[in-house]
């Protein structure tokens, strides 16, 4: 669309961010938590283009987009090929959720037999399933930003946009769940004796599941730079050392606990 | 593709937009009017069942939630459901009301997205739910606070609106705030409101005129428009439990399609929306059926096209259902938010209606709780069979395909509410 043109004097209109949110093979709920913000979400985006968001347009055109949230994890060739696709149209790419930083469920088969687990699901056609295992973005493409949980925070996705819109580099908060958790007064399910992954888990979660006593489970990954050490010599005095492989397992941050350890 | 001289004209959605998940469809006009329809799956095959074999059965609940985005309460419930019939486990009357009420706000939220945002566009020819922030701004907005309403529900009662984190097998980790509840059941009333208006608004859209009679599956009860509990049942006489039913569906294995469809007595079958209305509608809501009864249908209804305005009446009928139990909820003494269990070994079935029609789980756990054996069929893979019948129909009536007929195959997919990630789980 043409905009009529500015009098003299005032400056020219800034020119809209364009953005794509586009999905690998996911639950979908990073997206669900974008739309979840309503009528905020769609406000928001009145500020920027919206070329490319699946779960609720048609797809505009190929145009290069200042900022791609890419959800999800690559499960299939086409989603490879349509990861790379976005990382080639994009100036910004954005891993959105925790599949895309993680690789979450799937990734669990990483652990396993994974023969085994799709031989389980299709018995009689498993020779047909590609079943890879299964890596975040990262491996495949560059990446300029991870904005983790399951699902994220809708509210970080405007805060990316804002910053990118603004020029600055668009940074995480660098504090651990644990932090919210007390900040909200939660009894500690830690020192209970639940394998609680809080204290190294980055937060910006507002402690979503401790304040209903469930024990964080690290779907934010872990905070770069903190030690796993210590507080896997706690867990490890309640839980067995399977227990705790199990619940790194379940959000894909198994490699990066042990590689805190180094 | 295949290309052969006897296709006359095909058609194709490379990916089909405004769903859940990613698909594809292809489509052919054969000579003599005879039509041909592919609506495959894009996504990847993430194994759930498979990795779920050998965890600790608490895990089912946390991983099934994730099978998909628009619809996590259902699986997380589901799981739940399923793990305590096997174990025997008996919860407390105000554990079921709480999860009825979970289950109330995701059928509020997946439908507010999909028969709103999703379906609406395509009435106006447009392509983008953000296009009807100005065609139908009030309603837009009703859709969101509505969306919103839901989404309280379970922040409130699951502890987020998505990916549930309080339920669990047994009952809650933590009662809701009373105060909180009370806030809901003091905003509901504006919007029955609401939902009464976009329920209006859908039904004066103008909706594709296509007739295939098909058995309507869902869950039944004595008591109420069965949404959490019940048998399943249609209107072809099928009344079983829902672990029988479980048996008597056939899961077809395809090497071209990592969804794994269904069917019973080797017919295709409709669930969702549509069958529930079909099969229950005189246990909806007062207000829900006042609604239903001014909209210009025959029912039984057998146009698929409808099963989004079949949405449009449940909202309502979900908001008046909710005011209900809150109201009953906060009338309640001494509710304990989790009852003492003991892990044993067990085989067991949950069924809950989703917001896209009937969800199955089973697990088989052994004494120490591990899950031995592990079953889910979604809705969207007991759909599937009965989509493609309905595509075929509907491209055999044409004698080409124009602009127009391609978005109503479009809108008929969309139509059914599939959910990919669901059905490819």
């Amino acid at each position: 669309m043409k905009k009529a043109q500015k009098k003299q004097g005032t400056p020219p209109p800034r020119k809209k961010l364009r953005i794509a949110i586009v999905g690998l093979t996911s639950c979908d709920g990073c997206s669900v938590s974008a739309i979840d913000m309503g009528a905020e979400f769609i406000g928001a985006v009145d500020h920027f283009e919206l070329g490319d968001f699946f779960l609720i347009m048609d797809e505009k055109n190929n145009e290069p987009y200042d900022v791609t949230f890419v959800e999800g994890a690559p499960l299939t060739k086409q989603n490879i090929a349509n990861l790379k696709a976005a990382r080639k149209r994009t100036k910004v790419l954005v891993s959105f959720g925790a599949c895309a930083c993680h690789g979450v469920i799937p990734n669990i088969k990483n652990h396993i037999d994974k023969e085994r687990a799709v031989r389980y699901v299709y018995p009689q056609t498993h020779t047909k399933v590609f079943n890879p295992d299964i890596r975040p973005l990262k491996h495949f493409v560059k990446v300029d930003l991870e904005l983790p949980g399951c699902p994220p925070d809708g509210r970080d996705i405007i805060a990316i946009l804002n910053a990118v819109r603004e020029g600055i580099s668009p940074k995480l908060l660098e504090n651990p769940v644990c932090y919210e958790c007390q900040l909200n007064g939660n009894e500690c399910v830690l020192q209970k004796g639940e394998p609680c992954l809080g204290p190294v888990t980055r937060g910006g979660c507002d402690a979503v599941c401790l304040n209903s006593k469930f024990f964080c489970k690290g779907c934010r990954g872990m905070i770069p730079g903190y030690s796993t050490k210590q507080l896997e010599r706690q867990i490890l005095e309640n839980h067995t050392r399977e227990e705790l492989n199990s619940i790194l397992q379940i959000f894909g941050i198994q490699e990066d606990w042990y590689e805190a350890q180094k | 593709m295949k290309h052969k001289s006897n296709y006359m004209k095909t058609v194709s959605i490379k990916h089909i937009t405004r769903i859940e998940g990613h698909a594809t469809f292809w489509g052919a006009l054969k000579k003599g009017n005879v039509g041909e329809a592919r609506y495959r799956t894009l996504e990847g095959a993430r194994l759930i069942e498979g990795v779920l074999v050998g965890r600790d059965y608490m895990d089912a609940p946390l991983v099934t939630s994730r099978i998909c985005g628009v619809c996590p309460i259902v699986h997380n419930l589901t799981a739940i459901k399923a793990l305590e019939d096997g174990m025997e486990i008996q919860v407390a009357p105000s554990t079921v009301l709480l999860r009825k009420l979970m289950m109330l706000g995701q059928t509020v939220t997946s439908h507010g997205v999909h028969a709103y945002f999703m379906c609406i566009p395509d009435f106006y020819g447009k392509d983008s739910a953000l296009d009807l922030v100005s065609i139908a701004p009030k309603y837009t907005a009703a859709a969101l606070e509505i969306r919103e309403f839901g989404n309280r529900i379970t922040h409130v009662i699951g502890g987020r609106p998505l990916h549930p984190v309080n339920s669990q097998v047994g009952g809650f980790l933590k009662l809701p705030d009373a105060a909180e509840m009370k806030k809901l059941l003091d905003g509901s009333q504006a919007i029955v409101q609401q939902t009464l208006e976009l329920a209006h608004f859908m039904s004066h859209l103008r909706f594709t005129d296509f007739h295939r009679p098909t058995e309507n599956i869902c869950l039944s009860s004595a008591h109420e428009y069965a949404i959490y509990d019940g048998t399943v049942a249609s209107n072809k006489g099928l009344k079983q439990t829902p672990a029988a039913f479980m048996q008597s569906i056939r899961e077809l294995h395809s090497p071209d399609d990592y969804v794994k469809r269904t069917t019973h007595k080797n017919k295709p079958y409709f669930v969702g929306a549509l069958a529930r209305i079909n099969n229950n509608w005189q246990q909806l809501n007062p207000i829900a059926k006042q609604a239903l009864r001014s909209v210009n249908v025959k029912l039984p209804i057998d146009n698929s096209f409808f099963n989004v305005l079949c949405q449009g009446i449940e909202l309502i009928h979900c908001i008046e259902e909710a005011q209900k139990l809150l109201r009953q909820y906060l009338g309640m003494k001494n509710v304990k938010p989790m009852v003492r269990y003991s892990v044993r070994p067990g085989k067991g079935t949950g069924a809950i209606e989703a917001p896209r029609g009937i969800l199955l789980h089973y697990y088989e756990t052994n004494k120490l709780g591990k899950l031995k054996n592990v079953n889910i069929i979604t809705p969207t893979a007991q759909m599937i069979n009965n989509l493609e019948h309905d595509l075929v129909q509907y491209i055999g009536s044409k004698k080409s395909f124009s602009a127009a007929d391609e978005r109503k195959l479009g809108m008929l997919i969309r139509a059914y509410d599939p959910c990919m990630t669901c059905a490819t789980h």
